[in-house]
């Protein structure tokens, strides 16, 4: 029972971005906190382990070439944002999806009602959303939607134009 | 809590008597012998009940009696008077007095009127926590500079004084509940109790039993019956936020409340009747939760007799200064600090924010600047850090303006302007009649 404010982000460096500010937010408008954590789908470096695994395994380093085929790794990141949001008294829901951030977006607004806000983390603002991607969020999602963006970021970017 | 009482006779036996036969009944009793020690203690120490001679030295009883409604209304005091002298037992009565008691009196007469007084006085203290209780008394400051403020407080004075229902919609920390309870406060049920209650907060069960009550035994722990919400709040209004987190079986039975003004209590098996002014709240869209099937259409309308919109703090940035202001206003006696202001280049990033949380997340800023600020005027290195870090917007896709309704917005402006001359509004527009004519045809 009660409302929460859905934190998207990508799995990886830097997915805790913004994450302290949506955690005092939440404090604030007295509201829990869920997070999204997107796997994206990174073909190359999958091939890249495969061929790997295969020249290995032909060496005969099999225990090595079934080491590279893991997909599954510890989330070391899921578990820091867990933490970062536990040490704030807030335990937070965590879903994770994989791929396309729309529909893993669609899909949880559709299952989960308590989601009350979505906040979008820097690391998804910072040019993965397409404008097509940003028409189809508006058009499936009627909560607000929460665009956090480094100003560092647009400075800098600003800053190579002019240059 | 024993009553204080404060007795002021001249004759000694009877004032002793009197002093005894209260302390007897558990009062605190305190005797003295003319009105000027009398004056005297009521100056020192606070007392309920002051008994008094008519005829006494220095100050007489009924100087006593002006002096003591003109300083302490809420004192009763009962009069002494000599036998056969009606005439200032009267006088007395006008000037206030609660009751009076001829000489010579019984002292039974004397402590039944004493215990008049308590029950009295015991309803009014209860009276008094109650109205703390429901909010009653409390002060509503509310800050509209913006345009959309001013509408939705034109909006409240309209309908302050109808019974019907209202739906209040906005995002979360816009000031929701502040303007249920402006509606309230303002309605000719203001003396009555407002009620809220979050829909969002408790199980279907827990919100059944809040919002109907229950009788003895209805479950395993009702072990005596207990009145709902809408049967307290009976007479005044209750403000049910969240609404659409009711579940469709509550907002079935809720359906019947507002239809026939009928409910049972849970486990109860006569119907029961209130009289309550529904104001109900959401942050969701509520149509289109009916078009999901989600909300009952039925109850979408019976609750949304009137909607007021309260738009978001980033959509009237007018109120922004006004508002950080109120705040350090509010929040500055709270700390042991002198602080005069908000520095232009604060009042710049708090102005150039889009507050998710609104108001709720504004007034929290200020609060926290307030503590850190150690200049006299808040500066931006007291403001969060990650406001002045992160580039944050605020996109609600239910309010989201196509091109034409922005275009029509800007044009009614223009002619509104220009008082209606619409020859005119086109001319500054820097198109034709008929243009314009085509924009605005619709309304």
């Amino acid at each position: 029972v009660g409302k929460n404010l859905l934190y998207v982000t990508f799995r990886g460096k830097g997915s805790g971005k913004g994450l302290s500010y949506m955690i005092d937010l939440a404090k604030i408008v007295g509201k829990g906190i869920a997070i999204l954590v997107i796997k994206r789908r990174n073909i190359a470096g999958r091939f890249d382990a495969l061929m790997s695994a295969i020249t290995f395994a032909e060496a005969g380093e099999h225990e090595f070439a079934k080491e590279m085929l893991k997909t599954d790794k510890k989330d070391t990141e899921i578990d820091d944002i867990t933490k970062i949001c536990k040490a704030s008294g807030i335990t937070p829901l965590i879903y994770i999806a994989s791929g396309d951030i729309t529909s893993a977006l669609k899909g949880i607004i559709k299952k989960d009602k308590s989601i009350d806000m979505v906040f979008l983390s820097p690391e998804i603002t910072s040019g993965v959303l397409s404008v097509r991607d940003f028409k189809r969020l508006l058009k499936d999602i009627s909560v607000p939607i929460v665009t956090m963006t480094s100003k560092t970021k647009i400075n800098s970017k600003n800053l190579t134009e002019v240059a | 809590m024993a009553l204080r009482i404060l007795i002021a006779e001249d004759e000694e036996i009877t004032l002793n008597n009197i002093v005894d036969t209260l302390k007897e009944e558990g009062y605190i009793a305190i005797g003295v012998k003319n009105g000027i020690d009398a004056w005297k203690t009521l100056e020192t120490e606070r007392f309920d009940i002051v008994i008094t001679d008519i005829k006494m030295p220095g100050i007489n009883g009924i100087e006593l009696l002006e002096k003591i409604k003109d300083t302490y209304p809420d004192i009763e005091v009962i009069v002494i008077t000599g036998y056969g002298s009606v005439s200032s037992a009267v006088e007395a009565m006008k000037k206030g007095a609660y009751d009076y008691i001829t000489k010579p009196f019984d002292l039974d007469d004397l402590v039944l009127k004493v215990k008049k007084i308590e029950k009295i006085e015991t309803l009014k203290r209860e009276n008094t926590a109650l109205k703390t209780y429901f909010g009653i008394n409390e002060q509503i400051t509310i800050i509209a500079k913006s345009e959309g403020m001013k509408k939705v407080l034109e909006t409240v004075e309209h309908i302050k004084d109808s019974d019907f229902n209202v739906l209040l919609t906005g995002e979360t920390g816009v000031g929701k509940t502040l303007i249920a309870k402006a509606i309230h406060f303002r309605s000719k049920r203001k003396e009555c109790p407002f009620l809220s209650l979050n829909c969002a907060t408790f199980t279907e069960e827990l919100l059944s039993s809040e919002l109907f009550g229950y009788e003895k035994g209805a479950f395993t722990g009702a072990l005596s019956a207990k009145p709902g919400l809408i049967e307290i709040a009976d007479t005044g209004t209750l403000f049910l936020d969240e609404i659409t987190e009711l579940s469709t079986s509550l907002q079935a039975k809720f359906l019947k409340v507002l239809e026939e003004g009928e409910f049972y209590r849970v486990g109860g098996v006569k119907p029961k009747k209130a009289d309550v002014r529904f104001i109900a709240a959401t942050n969701r869209n509520l149509k289109s939760l009916v078009s999901e099937g989600r909300f009952r259409e039925d109850l979408y309308y019976r609750l949304n007799v009137m909607e007021i919109f309260i738009p978001p703090l980033r959509e009237r940035k007018e109120d922004i200064e006004p508002l950080s202001l109120y705040f350090l206003k509010k929040y500055l006696p709270k700390v042991n600090k002198k602080i005069n202001g908000i520095s232009p280049d604060a009042m710049e990033v708090l102005l150039n924010y889009s507050y998710p949380g609104n108001i709720r997340e504004l007034e929290n800023i200020i609060e926290r600047a307030i503590i850190l600020e150690k200049s006299p005027f808040i500066t931006t290195e007291s403001l969060p850090p990650m406001i002045r870090e992160l580039q944050v917007e605020t996109i609600n896709p239910d309010r989201i303006k196509t091109i034409d309704e922005l275009i029509k917005g800007y044009a009614k402006n223009v002619v509104k302007m220009l008082g209606g001359n619409k020859t005119k509004a086109a001319e500054l527009l820097g198109i034709s009649r008929t243009s314009l004519w085509k924009i605005l045809k619709d309304d």
